[in-house]
């Protein structure tokens, strides 16, 4: 009588000690998955820039091409197209010239002065 | 007799009333100028208190300069194109201004005649030329500045779009309106700077001492050749604008 309820005890304490240790397949996986796959992804993007910059070296250090994809054809008219997207330059540049345009009204105003009630 | 009277009367009666009418407005005008005159005479100014207006306006003077000078080193601060060597020339030429006026403040302040003031006062325009040279020298130093700094920036982008255009003409495409247009460009950028990249160099130097020459006819110069070098910039956008188009077209993109 007395063993069996040994046996019982064991049994109850073996049954709770795997439902403890018990985790869902898909969320175990999830955890040793998941910062590989990140990895994967960062490498992977890497990896395709360094290709890109590699298999172009004609392009300039800070050129402006807006190249991100790595499957771009290796072509002088994709080269070109991709080194041309100049737009945001030239709107930098346009705003500039406005700035520039404003700079030189204040200092037409300032030529415009006299030295007013005092001047001799 | 009683007849006669009565008709002298009828022609006298028409003729006092007439004349005491003219006479009224002669009478007036002569009270009023007697008015006018005690007026004026209550109205000039004692010798304090004409000494007391003339500091007023000395100093109002004064101040006018000062506030110009700290909206002007406001400017050359916030600036982001004119260089740190003309950024601290300037704002030293404004801290010995700004001093200057100040002293020049407190001697009005003292002087106790007329003669005095007004001997002080013609100073703070001529020791100080705060309109004249300060203010024009200091927005030619930054024109000259952002010409050259947008040039360069213009460079850059003729550069990018100049490697684009070699690719292009590599892989056979027909880019000579593009290249036509960049080298218009490229004109206009090294032209521009040319023109008003010296100007702050001749100017920022001018003292109040140099008024009127050298520093006017430097300062309209370097206004000329700013304007000019501006023009220049607008023609090179334009052109790099044409240049960007006409590759696009080529690449049929």
């Amino acid at each position: 009588m007395r063993r069996r309820r040994w046996i019982v005890v064991i049994v109850m304490v073996a049954a709770a000690t795997t439902a403890c240790s018990w985790q869902p397949p898909d969320r175990a996986a999830t955890a040793d998955v998941e910062p590989l796959v990140t990895v994967e992804t960062s490498a992977t993007t890497i990896t395709a820039t360094t290709v890109t910059a590699t298999t172009t070296p004609a392009h300039p250090a800070g050129s402006t091409t807006t190249t991100t994809d790595a499957s771009t054809p290796d072509t002088p008219k994709a080269q070109a197209t991709a080194e041309i997207d100049v737009d945001a330059d030239l709107a930098l540049l346009d705003a500039l010239i406005e700035g520039l345009d404003v700079t030189f009204g204040e200092m037409e105003a300032s030529l415009g002065q006299n030295e007013g009630d005092v001047e001799k | 007799m009683s007849t006669t009277r009565r008709q002298l009367q009828r022609l006298l009666t028409p003729v006092l009333v007439v004349t005491a009418l003219a006479s009224l407005p002669t009478a007036a005008l002569a009270q009023s100028e007697e008015r006018v005159e005690a007026e004026t005479e209550a109205a000039r100014p004692s010798r304090e208190d004409a000494i007391r207006q003339a500091k007023e306006r000395a100093q109002q003077a004064i101040d006018r300069r000062l506030d110009t000078l700290d909206r002007l080193g406001d400017r050359v601060s916030n600036n982001a194109h004119i260089t740190a060597d003309h950024a601290r020339s300037l704002v030293a030429d404004f801290g010995a201004a700004q001093r200057g006026l100040a002293a020049l403040g407190d001697e009005i302040d003292a002087a106790d005649t007329l003669a005095g003031i007004f001997r002080l006062s013609t100073k703070i325009a001529t020791d100080y030329r705060v309109y004249l040279v300060i203010a024009p020298k200091t927005h030619e130093v930054i024109v000259s500045d952002t010409i050259v700094d947008v040039a360069d920036r213009f460079a850059e982008v003729a550069n990018t779009l100049g490697e684009a255009i070699e690719r292009a003409d590599d892989g056979g495409y027909d880019v000579t309106e593009a290249r036509r247009w960049l080298a218009v460009a490229e004109d206009e950028i090294g032209e521009a700077k040319r023109a008003g990249g010296p100007v702050a160099g001749d100017v920022i130097g001018l003292t109040a001492s140099d008024w009127p020459d050298p520093a006017q006819s430097a300062l309209r110069s370097g206004s000329s050749r700013l304007k000019n070098a501006r023009l220049d910039l607008h023609e090179a956008r334009a052109a790099l604008h044409k240049s960007h188009e006409a590759l696009r077209e080529a690449l049929g993109v």
